[in-house]
């Protein structure tokens, strides 16, 4: 039997043990850890409701989660092509976006090597026209130590 | 005046009271947060089976005896489970599927479907289902053809059954 002072240091040993691991992986999140608080954070700035040039801010906010080179395939249209195209849209639909909450629902991600990832993620958009789920398939690259989106394409649910 | 108010919640046995209270709360937790699963229906792709705004309930075990049939009303997952498509099931794996100025056609033959009350002309040519895949449609065939989300869909992303 554990006298009640080894019990104590157990105790305390068990609790540094665990703040440890919880600094070793705030300080050094892993790549899977990055990739889902990245995309966290784009849904958080695109929730954002700003003015004026604070808009262009979130715009560039927003923008700053994508590669440079990034293809958006909605399957409607014309591709959305570079990141600057996508900081342009974002500002511009600002006004409409403000009114609509998004909210990131599910999200699989796999890191394929050191320098890419593949995220399959579903997101709710609800406003005051009700609600709207998409299912989206994300390709993730790392460049400069940052994960960034390099190519979103939408995934049929109903395939006709 | 304390002692009053907690005899009045608690009862004779407060201790068997106290059991029943987690009990009844661990077996709501686990039947709507697993097995019947709260679903409110958007938009009128439903209609006039459902109404857009309805609750409905989706029970996730209707399938893991028997598989799905026809005419079953399911949750198809979107979202996670609790954004779904609430859809009919007109086509089953291996069969063959179109849509020819409205109606159903399955291998060939015209799917009778008394729950639909108005139909467009709609056109789909035919498909080939998979040996997992189901054709899923709304019952509001009055709709426009190109607002309404129709199609195959995988058994995996069945959720479950809808209830009532």
């Amino acid at each position: 039997m554990l006298r009640r002072a080894e019990l104590r240091i157990v105790g305390v040993g068990a609790l540094v043990l665990a703040a440890a691991v919880f600094g070793w992986r705030t300080v050094f999140p892993s790549d899977e850890r990055q990739i889902r608080r990245q995309l966290t954070r784009v849904a958080e700035h695109v929730n954002e409701k700003p003015q004026g040039l604070s808009a262009i801010a979130q715009a560039a906010d927003v923008a700053s989660a994508f590669a440079d080179d990034v293809v958006i395939d909605l399957g409607e249209g014309t591709p959305i092509r570079g990141r600057d195209m996508v900081m342009g849209i974002v500002a511009r639909l600002q006004p409409r976006t403000s009114h609509y909450e998004v909210r990131i629902r599910d999200m699989d991600v796999r890191v394929d090597d050191a320098g890419s990832a593949s995220v399959d993620l579903s997101a709710t958009t609800s406003g005051d026209n009700g609600m709207d789920a998409r299912e989206f398939q994300l390709a993730m690259v790392k460049r400069d130590g940052r994960w960034l989106i390099a190519r979103v394409t939408p995934v049929r649910v109903l395939e006709k | 005046m304390a002692h009053g108010l907690g005899r009045l919640i608690f009862g004779e046995n407060p201790r068997r009271t106290t059991v029943r209270i987690f009990v009844l709360a661990a077996v709501s937790a686990v039947t709507f947060g697993w097995v019947l699963i709260p679903v409110r229906a958007e938009g009128i792709s439903m209609m006039p089976t459902y109404r857009s705004g309805s609750l409905n309930l989706v029970n996730r075990l209707a399938f893991l005896m028997k598989s799905p049939e026809r005419g079953d009303i399911v949750a198809i997952a979107i979202a996670g489970p609790h954004a779904v498509y609430i859809k009919r099931i007109v086509g089953l794996p291996g069969e063959r599927i179109a849509i020819a100025e409205g109606t159903v056609r399955v291998n060939g033959r015209p799917l009778e479907e008394p729950y639909v009350r108005n139909r467009s002309a709609w056109t789909l040519p035919e498909v080939q289902l998979g040996s997992d895949e189901y054709f899923l449609i709304g019952d509001n065939r009055g709709m426009r053809e190109e607002e309404h989300d129709f199609g195959r869909a995988h058994r995996s992303r069945i959720v479950g059954k809808v209830l009532f």
